[in-house]
């Protein structure tokens, strides 16, 4: 599958969890399937991957590729809650961790894979020296200890402060196996982990093919290779273009492939096997820091009422999205209240106008409203490049224009607005992107606490209601908790902290294949090929 | 050459005109090749803002960028970063990508020989085609000779050598891949997948050489060697390919050669077309992503490339040439 | 050169290309100037409703992604694609120009450098120094005006170096130096002014260039930034939909060609009117000098000779070669000119026969039709043109190649381009027999070494390994005379052997055709404008005027006194010992008439003392004379040559 570098999500989320995360629509086939023996399983990539070492690497194709190659401890179920993978067991207090490993699993290369072995890999990410990715995504920094307990197969991580996501962001560290660990060179080019495939061969900016291995068995659920259908191969083939890579499925190149655009109306009637995954969000931030307009709640509702959200989204997913009912898009999700419907601000530009006048900002020259000498100037920045969005975000600065704004539209790539998100946070006054998470505490970061660079708060936001209740919810399991954080969300829709606007849909085809897509992209155990 | 007086040696050169030439040609490459690895060095100081900031993204915290500013000398005072970068690219070790955190020097090991394949293939097939063509468009359409070939030939070649690479590229796939299913629609993969990103680079380029070459050969033509050549009365054979061809090949090697040089940029367009797996493709993502020392080394790699291609051919006119004018210049 | 380019704006624009190319033009400057006051509302109004149509008759091109009218679009975006076009090259031509005009103005050291800077830096790919442009400055239109202008600035330097160093060479300039103009007075004064012109066409035309680099650099996504649009971006917008509704993609991919075909054309056009190639900055990607110029045609033309011959009446002899009534004729597009008509005359075996005339007189084609060489339109016919028996107007057969190739040796005027520069002289030299003679190289080698002796080059076997240009012009003359050995030459022609070498030399290669002459009894036709040459060497002469022979005529009676005035006029005209010194040099009035406008009678007569009005109406034949000569001339003079001509009779 492609995955969605070329959609806007920005990969906010402390879990590196892809845009396009699996769980949606369930295709159901009435006719039984006739699989084929093996063969080769042949996918898109939109990008080339960096350097493949999990333990290192940042990007969203190496996490993608590496799925294939490394397990985790744990992993993540549908209904978002932790499942058993390399640990059978794990014990969790507010700063520690303790991971009982399944004793049957083997690495590639047939060794064991033993407690010691599993503590090595947090032993590197400990090393500062090593400038392991998994501090600040997975561990919140270098201060912890691991111990290995051989006999009992377990690993104990213990944090010097405590911290709410250590299981998931432990848990879901990839495991290397002990002949990666003591050369790492080996990984950055190849794979040594306990994964259902190995990687054979690596050709940059080509392909990249994965051998599967017959005994793996210690998948998500218990699910293993040794199934009808399953690809004796994957190939993932480096394809920017959607085009290209749509051209390159209809023509057999490609068992499946990921579509946003409406290029997908050539795949479609087509007769391939068709499933829609709900892709990435678009929301509206509003910087809050003083002196930009986002500071005022009455100009933030005005702009809010400027937004017909209805066709923006319509022209960001091009006629294929969803209007969000919550703040969190990525499947699966422990809370499912719709949060939004009821709590933001309806299209009304009359009434946006009505607002701005009386607040005192009124038309000047050239239409451009201004108060006490200062012009209401936004400065819209978004990760551009994409015909979808950049026309969504052009239709946006009309509205605002028409309601006397200066509006300057600034177009970089997804790097190019996190530098800006997380740099000074001066140069911008509204921004659209989508945060990819499906719990809503993942979320805490960027509506609450310190700005960067000490924090994550990019739009300086200060909710008084959501800084409590946000406190609250954590504390409080199951679906008391859930209505909590939908408390909280409300509290930051109706003072327009956030305004979301849309969740595009994107339409996976399968040609002569099936697959589920899973947290990181396709699921490695879920791939068969059909005879025919 | 023996160690002598300096006069002596003078003298030695200048009895030979060739080497004379060939050490002035060498010392022209070293000094263009100095400009440009200056130029590529001072490229990452001439942006504004902090690259490693930039390219880490926001979750990097302060730790990692100085460390990763530590392990790219960017911390230290200029000159030593230079020399440190000198004695780099003299050792091969071109820095680490930022992004991918590969050795730099192992991903252009990796394209650069895909880039170089592709832009051969398609200066053989320019060559080989666009010589023949224009000496053959010449020969008929000579002396005002069959004005309906010539206008034919005139209105198509400038057709061709107009449209963008790039168009033509996503013109052929749309014809032979996706309608005809006759040729892959993208990738490197067997011989079938050559056929179109090269005839994506070469057709403009035969166009816009073939008719250098008809103008080339009608001046050749029209000389007076050409006359006493067909007052000896040789076979038609003898007369384009031992007294036309040769004199001809002169000026088209000349523009051959830069031709040489804009396909190795031609090359970065095409690659992106097809998702070939050369510079092209991560040359320009590596300044979307402003992964420096990528966008560096190709920089370099490919204006080296450039510098190199053209002091050969020059020293190939040279050798080729036997007028002193070349070699005095 | 002001006139000669203004002349050929002109007459470009009256060629199709240049015509269709310059309407093109007009029309896209008129569209980007009305275009957005016509269209801007309808590009702009958007349809949520109706976004990523194909076409259709509401929207001819189809729709946008915010439902806007391509169509509309492509038709605003006009002005800003040839706007940033335009100030691409501008930029071009600020950094280019004053680069470019420097080595004019500095010292030559620095010069140098500079012009190694300009060599270096066309070299250099546009699209990468595009793409470090970009790295720098960051994407959008601001940097690619940027990008495509500092990439396309080494070719603006240099248009105007080349513009300039021939400027700088021309007499007014050199003259202003002389008498102390500063240099950078002598650039705004003297080489800008002149240069402007060309250097403002040439920029336009780059235009074009700049235009599809654009559109390269927003392919990749470098280019014009939303919610501004030009072609460029539309393009890279609309390729993503080619297959769902191909004619978003394709319609602003035609207005980038269609564009660069016109700035193309038009610079076409103007180089075939003007005669040189073009050269505009260079294009991204493809780093080809400029838009491709068309092909100059050449001065000088192939030859291929048509048969036309006319069994003829005259005696057959054992003359080495037989004229009979030879014609040849050019078609113009202002009808069939004629610069030979109907010459007649033999050439014996051994005989130096001499054809002497004025510059248009006709020897020199008189000459190539004898060797088959008369350039393509040209028409040849005769009653009789045999060389040895053999039919020189024939169809060439092998047999005729190997006579014409072995038995006539030609030499020409320049040696300096009679000889394949890039072939070894003794390869030259070898050729002809192993091609006729069927000798092997080596043996072939041994025989030019051996015929370069017997012309005196000294140390001949070093020099038939030497290129043409490593020998001196005498010896290339001779070595083209010793190429005439190679076989078994029955007939040298020599078209004026000696005009370009220096005095001495001249006298040397004379020798030398004489001692060709009587060492192998070959005969020789020697075509020049110099009767004192003929004198010395011919037992014959041929005079020709007007594409006629007017008197056959040996030596001796040449030297006692011609018959016709033309000739007697000619023979004034030499300075000799009788000549005094201050008294102004013997000049025949008038001038020849051009093959386009001889007159029906004598085509001496408009020039001639003696003309009657006879002689200004029938054609006087060429008749046997007296002397054994033959003449062509109603009132042919007496034998005593006066020894002024017609000194009286100029008219200066």
């Amino acid at each position: 599958m492609r995955t969605t570098t070329t959609l806007v999500t920005i990969l906010l989320a402390p879990l590196l969890v892809s845009g396009c995360t699996g769980g949606g629509t369930k295709n159901t086939e009435g006719k039984k399937l006739k699989y084929a023996n093996g063969g080769t399983y042949t996918t898109a990539i939109s990008a080339d991957a960096g350097n493949l070492d999990p333990l290192l690497t940042s990007d969203q194709t190496s996490n993608a590729l590496g799925a294939f190659a490394y397990d985790s401890l744990i992993n993540i179920d549908k209904r978002g809650n932790p499942v058993r993978q390399l640990a059978t067991k794990w014990q969790i207090s507010p700063s520690a961790v303790t991971f009982t490993l399944d004793k049957h699993v083997t690495c590639a290369d047939g060794s064991k894979l033993t407690a010691s072995q599993v503590a090595a890999n947090f032993d590197f990410v400990k090393n500062p020296a090593n400038q392991s990715t998994v501090i600040g995504s997975g561990l919140p920094d270098t201060n912890f200890t691991v111990r290995a307990d051989e006999a009992a197969g377990t690993v104990t991580i213990t944090l010097a402060k405590p911290y709410g996501f250590l299981l998931t962001g432990a848990g879901l560290t990839r495991i290397v196996c002990a002949k990666g660990t003591a050369n790492r060179k080996l990984l950055v080019r190849g794979t040594d982990g306990t994964g259902p495939f190995r990687l054979v061969e690596f050709v940059p900016s080509d392909h990249y093919t994965f051998v599967a291995r017959k005994d793996y068995r210690w998948g998500p659920g218990g699910a293993g290779t040794n199934v009808p259908g399953f690809p004796d191969k994957v190939v993932f083939k480096v394809v920017q273009s959607e085009t290209t890579a749509n051209s390159l499925f209809l023509n057999g190149q490609l068992n499946d492939v990921g579509v946003v655009t409406a290029d997908r109306k050539r795949l479609q009637g087509r007769g391939f096997y068709e499933v829609r995954e709900p892709g990435a969000m678009i929301e509206l931030f509003f910087n809050e820091r003083s002196g930009h307009p986002g500071a005022d709640l009455t100009l933030r509702k005005a702009l809010a009422m400027g937004v017909d959200p209805r066709q923006l989204s319509a022209v960001i997913t091009e006629n294929n999205g969803k209007r969000p009912t919550d703040l969190e898009p990525n499947q699966p999700k422990p809370c499912t209240i719709a949060t939004v419907p009821g709590n933001v601000p309806g299209h009304d530009p009359a009434a946006a106008k009505a607002a701005l006048e009386a607040a005192g900002w009124h038309a000047g020259a050239g239409g451009v409203r201004a108060k006490g000498g200062t012009k209401l100037a936004v400065r819209l920045l978004y990760p551009g490049g994409t015909p979808s969005v950049d026309a969504g975000l052009e239709l946006l600065a009309k509205w605002w224009k028409s309601l006397g704004a200066q509006v300057t539209l600034r177009s970089k790539d997804a790097n190019g607005v996190q530098g800006e998100l997380f740099g000074t946070g001066e140069s911008w006054d509204v921004t659209a992107l989508g945060i990819g998470v499906s719990n809503p505490s993942e979320l805490v970061a960027f509506f609450a606490g310190p700005t960067p660079p000490r924090g994550q708060n990019f739009a300086a936001i200060d909710n008084p209601d959501y800084n409590g209740l946000n406190v609250q919810a954590s504390g409080t399991p199951g679906k008391a908790g859930c209505d909590l954080w939908a408390k909280a969300e409300k509290a930051l829709l109706r003072r327009v902290d956030v305004l979301p606007i849309s969740i595009s849909t994107v339409f996976e085809f399968g040609n002569k294949a099936r697959f589920t897509i899973g947290v990181a992209g396709l699921e490695p155990t879920s791939l068969r090929l059909l005879a025919g | 050459m023996t160690s002598g007086p300096s006069a002596g040696q003078q003298a030695w050169l200048a009895r030979r005109p060739r080497i004379r030439f060939l050490i002035r040609r060498l010392g022209h490459l070293l000094g263009s090749l100095a400009v440009l690895v200056t130029l590529s060095f001072a490229m990452i100081h001439l942006i504004p803002g902090d690259p490693v900031r930039i390219a880490l993204g926001p979750k990097a915290p302060l730790e990692l960028i100085r460390a990763r500013k530590h392990s790219l000398w960017l911390d230290r005072p200029l000159p030593t970063q230079f020399g440190h970068y000198l004695q780099g690219l003299l050792t091969g070790d071109l820095g680490t990508s930022i992004s991918a955190k590969l050795p730099v020097s192992g991903i252009i090991a990796d394209r650069l020989p895909n880039t170089v394949q592709l832009a051969g293939m398609a200066f053989v097939v320019i060559m080989a085609l666009s010589v023949p063509l224009g000496m053959v468009a010449a020969v008929l359409t000579r002396d005002g000779r069959r004005g309906g070939t010539e206008l034919a030939f005139t209105s198509l070649t400038g057709f061709f050598a107009t449209v963008p690479e790039f168009l033509l590229g996503v013109g052929l796939v749309v014809l032979f891949a996706v309608q005809l299913h006759w040729l892959p629609v993208a990738g490197k993969g067997g011989p079938g997948s050559y056929l179109l990103p090269v005839a994506a680079l070469s057709v403009g380029a035969i166009a816009g050489l073939a008719r250098i070459v008809r103008a080339e050969t009608l001046t050749v033509l029209g000389e007076d060697y050409i006359r006493v050549a067909r007052s000896k009365q040789l076979p038609a054979r003898l007369l384009y390919l031992r007294h036309v061809l040769p004199n001809m090949l002169t000026g088209t090697l000349t523009i051959g050669g830069l031709l040489l040089a804009g396909l190795v940029g031609s090359t970065v367009l095409v690659e992106n077309v097809f998702a070939w797996p050369g510079l092209g493709t991560i040359v320009v993502s590596s300044v979307v992503q402003q992964d420096y020392p990528v966008a560096q080394a190709i920089i370099l790699m490919l204006g080296a490339t450039v510098l190199i291609i053209n002091t050969a051919i020059d020293l190939i006119l040279g050798m080729l040439d036997p007028r002193s004018t070349i070699l005095d210049s | 050169m002001t006139n000669r380019r203004r002349r050929g704006l002109a007459t470009a624009l009256r060629t199709p290309t240049g015509c269709t190319a310059a309407l093109v033009l007009l029309a896209l400057a008129v569209l980007a100037v009305i275009g957005p006051a016509i269209w801007g509302e309808s590009a702009a109004r958007i349809d949520v409703a109706h976004i990523l149509e194909g076409s259709s008759a509401r929207h001819l091109l189809g729709t946008d992604n915010l439902g806007r009218d391509i169509f509309s679009r492509l038709l605003v975006a006009a002005r800003p694609s040839l706007t940033l076009a335009v100030l691409a090259t501008l930029v071009a031509a600020v950094v280019g120009v004053p680069l470019g005009a420097m080595p004019t103005v500095v010292g030559r050291r620095t010069g140098r450098i500079v012009n190694a800077v300009i060599e270096f830096s066309v070299a250099f790919p546009a699209i990468l120094l595009a793409i470090f442009v970009a790295i720098i400055v960051g994407v959008g239109a601001r940097a690619v005006v940027l990008a495509i202008g500092i990439a396309s600035a080494p070719g603006a330097a240099r248009l105007t170096q080349t513009l300039a160093a021939s400027v700088a060479g021309s007499d007014y300039v050199a003259a202003a130096r002389l008498v102390g103009v500063r240099r950078w007075r002598l650039l705004w004064r003297h080489v800008l002014p002149n240069i402007a012109e060309p250097l403002i066409l040439n920029l336009t035309l780059a235009v074009g260039g700049a235009l599809l680099a654009l559109s390269s650099l927003s392919f990749l996504g470098l280019g014009v930034q939303p919610p501004a649009y030009d072609w460029g971006r539309m393009l890279e917008q609309g390729l993503g939909r080619i297959f769902v509704t191909p004619v978003v993609a394709l319609a602003p991919g035609a207005a980038v060609v269609i564009a660069g075909l016109a700035f193309n054309g038009l610079g076409e056009a103007l180089a075939q009117a003007v005669g040189a190639r073009p050269m505009v900055g260079r294009r991204a990607g493809r780093s080809v000098g400029g838009p491709v110029g068309s092909p100059i045609r050449p001065a000088t033309r192939p030859a291929s000779m048509a048969k036309a011959g006319v069994a003829g009446q005259d005696p057959v002899g054992s003359d080495t070669l037989i004229v009979s009534g030879l014609t040849v004729s050019f078609p113009t597009p202002a009808g069939t000119v004629t610069p030979v008509r109907d010459v007649t005359f033999t050439v014996a075996k051994g005989e130096i026969v001499g054809i002497v005339g004025e510059s248009g007189s006709g020897k020199s084609l008189t000459a190539l039709a004898i060797s088959r060489l008369v350039p393509a339109p040209g028409v040849v016919t005769a009653r009789r043109l045999q060389f040895l028996g053999g039919d020189v107007l024939e169809r060439p057969s092998p047999a005729l190649r190997r006579l014409l190739g072995t038995s006539l040796a030609v030499v020409f005027q320049d040696p300096g381009s009679s000889l394949n520069p890039s072939l070894l002289v003794g390869r030259q030299l070898a050729e002809v027999a192993e091609v006729h003679q069927g000798l092997r190289r080596p043996q072939a080698m041994t025989r030019a070494v051996d015929r370069l002796r017997a012309v005196r080059i000294p140390d001949p076997k070093r020099r038939a390994r030497q290129y043409p240009h490593e020998l001196s012009g005498g010896m290339r003359q001779r070595a083209m005379i010793a190429m005439g050995l190679m076989g078994d030459p029955a007939l040298v022609v020599a078209d004026e052997p000696t005009s370009a070498l220096d005095v001495t030399v001249q006298q040397q290669i004379l020798r030398l055709l004489r001692r060709v002459n009587t060492d192998t009894s070959a005969a020789a036709l020697l075509i020049t404008h110099d009767i004192a040459v003929v004198g010395e060497l011919c037992h014959r002469v041929l005079i020709m005027y007007a594409g006629r022979i007017v008197e056959d005529i040996d030596v001796v009676t040449l030297a006692a006194g011609p018959s016709h005035p033309y000739t007697r006029a000619l023979i004034a005209s030499v300075p000799d010992m009788t000549t005094r010194r201050g008294e102004p040099l013997a000049t025949i009035p008038g001038r020849p008439p051009q093959p386009h406008e001889i007159p029906d009678g004598c085509p001496f007569a408009p020039r001639c003392a003696h003309a009657t009005d006879q002689c200004r109406v029938e054609l006087p034949p060429l008749q046997p004379a007296g002397s054994g000569g033959r003449v062509a001339c109603w009132h042919p003079q007496g034998t005593a040559l006066p020894s002024r001509f017609s000194a009286n009779g100029s008219r200066s």
